[in-house]
């Protein structure tokens, strides 16, 4: 393992070592990776984290995994200025994080080459997990660049691209005829016959980490600044929570003076828990049926929803849910304003920002950075009625002269 | 295993009773559920309901359940 000292509890603060356990023995709440801040503060700089690798491996000392890293080369995404789509929200300083431009296109390229490390790092030649979909394909690239085995379990009905995007790398690909929330139950006790390395059960709490890469990149490519603002797609919650600790942690080691990153959650009205129970003041979820087109979101029963709350409600964001129609209207916006493409995670997240933007949520002098987290090729069915060709002719220059003159 | 009681409070009450050390493991030193457990009365989470007042009509199941036995 890296420099981490452990694990240590999130609720009741009890320590554990760092073996592959996700949950408190006490009080049943999840086990946090635990690192030496003093001692990264003396051997991070700037500098250090610029001669890294070029991807979420130049963090190396503020992530859990040892020297031999499974790694495609997740991270190091653009950060890009949005001024076209700024200008359409009314908002001056908007920028994207690019994250479809990861190795299987999306951010859980991040979450997954810290778990295999660290899983390789325990001895384990086995890695499963359960998915809304971008975590089965990253695992199965991973697994497939490590020589590793991976059994991997979706909901039956994920869409087509991801499913083959997911079998073309070669893992056992279970199917099973349930909701996200099924599957996850199913593995769980899956996990407790087999000696495998789960991503994102007994591997969970270095697993999530790897999300605070994603705060690193968007403070190191804003010159060591932090974003007054940050808006986040929530499925189990996990990626908002260690968007506020990434840019925590920066704080702890010197690398920020400090931050008031306000962070903001999005989520699709079809399975909105977290939403809804941050809007009506309450820091418990109660868990929901997903019907969403949104399906790499779709998990009904977050695992860190209560952690969401707390991030956005301390940090001074909101939670805001959006319908499926807002969502395809949320991609085709950002496609058309600035040439990105992504899937309906990214939709969310757009559409969401749209309407705290107009509520004044979002306020148009922040500096304001969207997560698109997805490609837009993942999940083409949610666009093909809406996207296609603008005219069909015949091989003809008179048939599409005619065609041109009709349009105009 | 069969309690005796009207409310979740008198459950976990006479569970101590029955297995003392038990009730540090569900509740809060103040008394609360812990984050992380569920109890469910029913299939209904008593976070929705009452709390630990939370009537039990009798004969009614009660599953006291760690969070993350759900998976994650
Ligand atoms: C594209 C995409 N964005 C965002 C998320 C949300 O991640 P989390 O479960 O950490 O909230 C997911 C999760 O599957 C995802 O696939
Ligand atoms: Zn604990």
């Amino acid at each position: 393992m890296g420099a981490i000292l452990g694990l240590r509890c999130r609720e009741c603060g009890r320590e554990y070592p760092a073996e592959p356990i996700h949950v408190c023995e006490y009080c049943f709440a999840p086990l946090e990776v635990v690192y030496d801040y003093d001692e990264i503060r003396s051997v991070i700089s700037p500098k250090s984290i610029s001669e890294g690798p070029r991807s979420i491996w130049r963090y190396a000392d503020l992530l859990p995994g040892g020297e031999k890293r499974v790694d495609l080369g997740a991270g190091l995404t653009p950060l890009v200025p949005a001024p076209r789509l700024g200008a359409e929200l009314g908002l001056h300083d908007l920028w994207i994080k690019n994250d479809t431009l990861n190795p299987t296109h999306s951010f859980k390229d991040r979450v997954v080459s810290v778990a295999l490390t660290v899983a390789r790092d325990f001895g384990f030649n086995t890695v499963a997990c359960a998915s809304t979909g971008n975590l089965a394909t990253a695992v199965a690239a991973h697994a497939a660049h490590a020589g590793m085995s991976a059994y991997i379990f979706i909901p039956a009905d994920l869409e087509r691209g991801k499913i083959v995007a997911t079998a073309v790398y070669g893992p056992q690909l279970v199917a099973v005829q349930g909701t996200y929330d099924d599957v996850n139950r199913l593995c769980s006790e899956i996990a407790g016959q087999f000696e495998w390395a789960f991503v994102n059960v007994n591997i969970r709490p270095y697993y999530a980490e790897g999300s605070k890469s994603l705060a690193f990149e968007i403070a190191e490519q804003l010159g060591w600044r932090a974003p007054d603002h940050v808006i986040v797609p929530i499925a189990s919650g996990s990626l908002l929570t260690k968007i506020r600790r990434g840019l925590d942690e920066l704080v702890k080691v010197g690398l920020l003076d400090g931050h008031q990153a306000r962070i903001s959650g999005a989520q699709a009205e079809g399975c909105s828990p977290v939403a809804t129970a941050f809007k009506a003041g309450e820091d418990h979820v109660r868990p929901v049926k997903p019907n969403t087109i949104a399906k790499s979101l779709a998990i009904g029963n977050p695992a860190d929803g209560y952690y969401a709350i707390k991030a956005a409600r301390e940090s001074g964001g909101v939670m805001e849910s959006v319908t499926d129609e807002e969502i395809i209207d949320g991609i085709s916006l950002l496609a058309r304003t600035e040439g990105v493409f992504t899937e309906t995670a990214g939709g969310v997240t757009i559409a969401t920002l749209r309407k705290l933007a107009e509520r004044g949520d979002v306020k148009p002098d922040e500096r304001t950075v969207a997560l698109i987290t997805g490609d837009g090729l993942k999940t083409i069915e949610a666009l093909v009625d809406r996207a296609g060709p603008t005219m069909t002719i015949p091989p003809s220059l008179d048939a599409f002269a005619a065609q041109l003159e009709s349009k105009n | 295993m069969t309690v005796d009681a009207s409310t979740v409070r008198e459950m976990v009450a006479d569970l101590e009773r029955q297995h003392p050390g038990i009730r540090d493991r569900i509740c809060e030193e103040s008394g609360e559920i812990r984050r992380f457990v569920n109890v469910f009365v029913g299939d209904e989470d008593i976070r929705f309901l009452q709390g630990l007042d939370t009537q039990i009509p009798p004969g009614t199941q009660v599953s006291i359940i760690p969070a993350v036995a759900g998976g994650r």
